[in-house]
């Protein structure tokens, strides 16, 4: 098959379709940019809904990653460098949100955060209630992205040589400096990616949200939510949401990918 | 002034090892890989913990079992080198270098000056803003030294220090290893599996098999008095013999196939099965028979002949295939080539028996 084709051959009697599947890839996303004008474009921008759902967008979404890297980077250290009875367990409870269908998170984050959930009984008692609140936003991101950075971060540790911090505490540093000043920097392109495609997951989250938080303007209506709301209204409100969106998230994939391609 | 004396349990046996190595003073550990050699420096330096016994250096209790004693390993002060460097691949070769001083909280321009002055000591000066990744096999070797002598430790530890390098630098930096040790004037300990670097750098050594010291003394000693067949094999003697022991008024003889040797070991015991090895070197070749004191001449044919530089290594089969090595000019004196029937003689202190 070689000698007849050759590798142009193969690429020539593949090309039709691999055009095709990239056409079905950007025409959608190139009909969002033609669809609407410039000027267009720009008067969405001074629309409060608008506006409200970006920086309320980029402001969760920057929250909950800080999150996930507060509490997910202490898990993921140990799990790969540690074993302990159960650690499977945990593992894949920190993976279950991936395959979570969204709406199954928002339910479940509403039994127990809601007014009437195991907890949120208990918080409703002191005057606290998460559900319907920017809170809410927050926790419902950080529940369903938390598993791109943990996973990711794990990953990375795992690949960083232990003879490494056996070194740097030979040297006199303790395990506090040795994480920071050796692990977390030869770990680094990993930890980065796994923290910006989290960033991006939760950016984009829409099913968790509009369940435990509700779709209020200002508090809880991030920018898939307000997509979804001015469609039914400004069709060029939502397209114009949908474009930031797409860009950010282009920008995102191409930052992960310079990120990790880089050596250290 | 290091002295261990540890225990611990390890996945296929006890490891178990007691030693002593002086100031100035390096002792090299032999042994098979798998033997225990790493695991001996990690528990020394702390990155293990043993299950029971005692680590003194320089009248300084680092662990103690019965004591309760556990310093941590940050706070040991002891050089630990690693096989593969272990440089930091973020940091350049001054950030590397400036590692363990930045630990010890020192001010920067005295950091700045210690640094470049160690630097340009060891001929890194050049190097200095380098990444690690761009340096060859022995200016890692060097930036590593550089990393843990500039921290003054009490003790040295180098897990096969040159087993990364190629061949010709090894030689060279055999030579700038034994000087800094010496420089250092603190006790070290050298893991090796290189003949070599045994006769290079120790004053002395302890083989090492499953766990235990099984030899311990001065590399000569170590080598032409091989206490097991393990030692001969590691050392490289290449004439390793099987045969029986006979015993007639006090002279040992050991039947080999249809050949017999005489040997001066008295660890001979009659009508057993012994090993007996001769040291290469220890193996005279001549022509024709000769007259002279040694107990043992045997005739034979040349079968190969390898060159090793400044030596020859012949191989000769006597009944038994017997190696012996010849200084080159030696062997182009006698003419010597494959095929040729020459005598080999051998004195009977030369044959070792265990």
């Amino acid at each position: 098959m070689r000698e007849r084709f050759g590798e142009n051959g193969l690429i020539l009697f593949l090309a039709p379709l691999i055009i095709l599947f990239l056409l079905f890839l950007t025409i959608p996303v190139a009909s969002l940019f033609l669809r609407i004008s410039p000027a267009a474009f720009i008067e969405s921008l001074g629309n409060p809904v608008v506006l409200d759902a970006l920086l309320l967008s980029l402001g969760t979404a920057t929250l909950s990653t800080a999150i996930v890297i507060l509490m997910g980077t202490p898990l993921s250290y140990l799990n790969a460098r540690t074993t302990y009875p159960g650690k499977e367990v945990v593992d894949t409870l920190t993976d279950l949100p991936i395959v979570m269908p969204p709406a199954v998170a928002g339910i479940a984050l509403l039994m127990a955060f809601g007014r009437r959930g195991v907890i949120g009984e208990y918080l409703d008692m002191f005057g606290l209630q998460i559900a319907f609140t920017t809170l809410a936003v927050i926790l419902a991101q950080v529940f369903v992205a938390s598993p791109f950075y943990i996973r990711q971060a794990r990953a990375s540790f795992e690949a960083v040589d232990r003879t490494f911090e056996d070194a740097a505490r030979t040297l006199g540093a303790g395990r506090l400096r040795v994480f920071f000043r050796v692990t977390v920097p030869i770990a680094w392109s990993g930890l980065v990616s796994g923290a910006i495609l989290t960033f991006a997951r939760a950016l984009g989250e829409f099913g968790a949200t509009i369940m435990f938080a509700g779709n209020f303007q200002g508090r809880t209506q991030t920018m898939p939510l307000a997509i979804y709301t001015t469609m039914q209204g400004d069709l060029n409100d939502a397209i114009s949401l949908a474009i930031i969106l797409v860009i950010i998230s282009f920008g995102v994939i191409l930052l992960v990918k310079y990120i990790t391609r880089r050596p250290i | 002034m290091l002295s261990v004396c540890v225990e611990k349990q390890l996945r296929d046996f006890l490891l178990e090892v007691s030693l002593s190595v002086a100031k100035g003073k390096t002792l090299v550990l032999i042994g098979e890989n798998g033997a225990g050699k790493s695991t001996v420096l990690n528990l020394i330096s702390g990155l293990l913990t043993p299950d029971s016994g005692e680590v003194i250096l320089k009248g300084r209790v680092l662990y103690s079992q019965a004591d309760q004693i556990d310093v941590a390993v940050e706070y040991r002060n002891i050089g630990h080198l690693f096989q593969s460097y272990a440089l930091f691949p973020h940091l350049s070769v001054f950030d590397n270098v400036a590692f363990g001083l930045r630990c010890r909280k020192m001010p920067k321009t005295e950091l700045v000056s210690r640094v470049r002055g160690y630097l340009e000591e060891m001929n890194l000066a050049g190097l200095s803003g380098e990444r690690v990744g761009n340096l060859s096999g022995g200016q890692r070797q060097r930036v590593a030294l550089a990393r843990a002598l500039i921290l003054e430790p009490d003790l040295l530890l180098l897990d096969e220090p040159l087993a990364a390098l190629d061949v010709k630098s090894q030689a060279t930096m055999r030579r700038e290893l034994r000087e800094s040790i010496s420089l250092a004037g603190i006790p070290a300990i050298v893991v090796t599996h290189n003949f070599e670097e045994v006769l290079a750098l120790a004053d002395r050594v302890a083989v090492m098999n499953q766990g235990r010291i099984v030899q311990t003394g001065p590399p000569d000693e170590v080598f032409h008095r091989p206490n097991c067949e393990f030692i001969a094999h590691f050392t490289g003697i290449e004439n390793i013999f099987r045969g029986v022991c006979s015993k007639d008024s006090g002279i040992s003889t050991i039947t080999i196939g249809s050949r017999s040797i005489i040997t001066a070991s008295n660890s001979c015991k009659e009508g057993t099965e012994v090993y007996a090895t001769i040291r290469p070197e220890d193996v005279l070749i001549s022509r024709t028979p000769v007259t002279s004191s040694a107990r043992n001449s045997l005739p034979g044919r040349i079968t190969g002949i390898a060159n090793n530089g400044l030596f020859v290594k012949l191989t000769v089969d006597a009944g038994m295939r017997i190696v012996s090595v010849l200084t080159r000019q030696g062997f182009e004196e006698m003419g010597l080539s494959v095929g040729d029937q020459v005598h080999l003689t051998f004195k009977a202190a030369a044959v070792h028996v265990f």
